[in-house]
This record gives structure tokens, sequence and C-alpha cells, in this order.
């Protein structure tokens, strides 16, 4: 636990009671004051206010008063993800399973891992490779491949600067992978975000927080570095 | 006049963040409990007065935790856990810390939650002065309440008060 947090919250705040006596010098308070500032740069990017407000206030006309408990409302690393008003989830099975297999024409013989992003055009799927147009409206699949048991997530950014977490569905840390293909149980809609859609697979020896991922992507910091981390990308150019 | 709403999830939502990740350990629920702290926020949105608003916030968060982690009763990992799944095991009906920043009258007076101050003194390390000031109790009274909290839990009877 942080230790006298509610003193150092109200300090950087400058909410302190009369009577407060800090227990820090000068140096620590500094210190303490980046540590915190730092931390409200980065929770008010990865939960942005307008995004936060709209899931308020519905949690709050949803319901008379707070279900603790209640699944209803309550937030998943998807929900909270700020997707763009038009680019929703929709559930998208299993077809493309065998078609990714026998396309590829290759099954697993080793190598990085490696994702792939495929287009439903028409019947058949249209496998994407690097920026290729893409347009509004765009219903994507996206799989994911590795070559040994491995920890991976998979991430997008679009034009506006919002980063989708594609991979794991939830939780805070990335999933461990099996050796294999894995086709996301869901398809994505691209929105009208302009300009591009880049997307990242990160793959590492051990688990890392979502968070610090999507930090580096917004920042523009994304690289390899690490036990056994791998960065792939791959950009959708969007087009009108 | 009511309060801005998004402007006090700016000023206030990372503290209340940080505070719901550090008792619950966990992204999601910490993300539900700050989603019931300012559901609770945009109620008694008419009511509020923005004259610095962190002790409120932070005792409203503490208390929404305590409330998770009462509902989700696991084996406890560490001494802390323990301490916490005590406090939140305690009955208490008298969650209104909210109340020194109510204009309305009717909820003056009221006492803030002893599970609240219990998590303040027993888990943040806060002094009985400091935990005094921040739910604006005076230390005689606070004392008393953890007194009565403290003989509920082995692990808080251990605690040093």
């Amino acid at each position: 636990m942080n230790e006298k947090a509610l003193l150092k919250e109200q300090m950087v705040l400058g909410e302190l009671s009369p009577s407060a006596i800090l227990p820090w010098n000068k140096e620590e308070q500094g210190s303490i004051t980046q540590e915190i500032r730092t931390s409200n740069e980065e929770i008010l990017f990865a939960y942005p206010p307008e995004f936060m407000m709209a899931r308020f206030k519905k949690a709050a006309e949803d319901t008379v008063a707070p279900s603790l408990g209640s699944k209803k409302g309550k937030f998943t690393l998807l929900t909270w993800t700020p997707l763009a008003a038009a680019a929703v989830l929709a559930l998208f099975f299993l077809p493309w399973n065998s078609f990714i297999t026998d396309t590829q024409g290759e099954r697993l013989k080793g190598g990085e891992p490696r994702f792939s992003v495929f287009r439903q055009a028409g019947a058949e799927p249209q496998l994407l490779e690097n920026q290729a147009p893409a347009h509004q409206g765009d219903r994507l699949q996206l799989s994911i491949t590795v070559f040994k048991k491995t920890y991976g997530a998979l991430f997008s950014l679009d034009g506006r600067g919002m980063i989708t977490v594609h991979y794991p569905a939830q939780g805070t840390f990335s999933e461990p992978l099996e050796p294999g293909e894995f086709i996301l149980p869901y398809s994505y809609i691209l929105d009208d975000a302009p300009n591009f859609e880049n997307f990242f697979f990160v793959t590492a020896d051990q688990a890392f927080e979502i968070s610090k991922v999507t930090a580096q992507i917004k920042n523009g910091e994304l690289k390899a570095g690490g036990p056994g981390v791998k960065v792939s990308s791959l950009t959708l150019r969007k087009e009108k | 006049m009511a309060v801005d709403v998004e402007g006090l999830y700016v000023k206030y939502g990372p503290m209340v963040l940080r505070r719901c990740r550090g008792l619950l350990k966990q992204e999601e629920r910490a993300l539900d409990a700050l989603q019931d702290v300012f559901v609770q926020v945009i109620r008694l949105q008419e009511k509020l007065e923005d004259r610095g608003l962190s002790s409120l916030l932070y005792t409203m968060a503490t208390n929404i935790c305590l409330n998770i982690i009462r509902k989700e009763v696991k084996q406890p990992q560490t001494w802390e856990d323990e301490i916490l799944q005590e406090i939140a095991g305690v009955d208490d009906h008298t969650d209104r810390s909210i109340a020194r920043h109510l204009t309305d009258e009717f909820f003056k007076g009221d006492l803030a939650s002893s599970r609240t101050l219990a998590v303040l003194y027993f888990v943040d390390g806060l002094t009985l002065e400091e935990a005094a000031a921040a739910v604006g109790m005076s230390v005689s009274g606070i004392r008393k309440r953890l007194t009565k909290i403290k003989e509920r839990g082995k692990a808080l009877r251990e605690a040093v008060l």
C-alpha cells in the first residue's frame, strides 16, 4: 500500500488540511509530485474524460442505485478501450480458420510471431498486406500465430490516436499463447478515423503490462526490448 | 449550483483510480469502483460544492472498494489483505463522509464511515490527526470508532491503536 497516499494526493492537489504535517523533505515532495502528475497524465490518456463521462452517465441512467458486483454496465478492457462509435466489435466466428491455414500454406514450421489481417470481401476473406488501402466500414478479422509458448498482445492505433486492444479481450497483462494459430473471436469494423490504422503485435517471454505498451504506442516509442520481446506491425492506409 | 462532474473527473479521477487500484489490485475491478464513485457524484452533483473534494472522493472510493472486497471474499494473500477483509466485513451503516461537502443541511452532522476510517488508519498509515483532518472528525471521535471496529477481528486486534 502506498503509505500516506491521501496526504500525497492532497499535497499535489493543494488541498492539505491546515494542520497537516508532511513527513517528506522538499526533494521527496518534488519526486512525489512528479510521480503523481505523470500518473495523472497516463490515466487521463488511457481513460479520456469524454469517454469516461459517457460511461458514467449511462451507468447512472441504467441503475437506480449502484449495483456492486453486477456485471451489467461494468468495465472490461474492451469496453473501456475508447472505440469510436462506428468501430463496433461484432461476433464473427470460425469459418476463417481453415481458410487461413490453407491460404498461407504454412503449418507452424517455426519462425517469428506474426499476425494477419483479413478483410471480408464478398464470400472470401482477403489477406491484407502492409500499406494496403482500407476504408471506413471494412470488416477486418485478425489472427495471431506463434511457434512457441509466449505472451502476446495485439493493438491498433488509428489516425485519431485511439488505441484499441484487440487481444487479450480483458485483463491488464498480456496473455499466454500456445503454439499455433489463434483466430480472434471478434471481427473489427473500421471507423471513419483518417489516414491510417496501425496494428502492433507484441510478444515476450514474460507477461507484460498492457498499459505500458499502449503508452509506448501513444508516444511512438514502441520497440523490441527486454527478454524475448518482439514487435511486428502492419499499416493500413485509410482511403475515403 | 451543480458541480462540473467532468471537471471533477479530470481533477480527481486519477486519484480515485489509484486508490481503487491500490485496494482492489485489479484494473477492471478498480475501473468498476471508479465508475461507481462518479455515478454517485453525478447523483449528488446538485448538492456538492467544489471546495476541495479530495477527502470526499478518496473516502467514497475507499468505501466502495470495501464493499467490493466484502462481496468477493477471497483467501487473503498478505497481512494487508487480511486487514482489509476484516474491515470490509464489519457492518457499517454510517457511510456519510460526504457530509461536510454537501450544501444540503439534511446531510450535515452525519458521520464518516467507520470502515473507511479503519482503512485510513490501519492500512494507509495515517495518524489519528491526519485521519481526523481527512474526514472532518475529532481525534477522540475517531479513536472511539476505531477501538470499536478493532474488536471485531484478529488482525485488527493485533494492530496498534
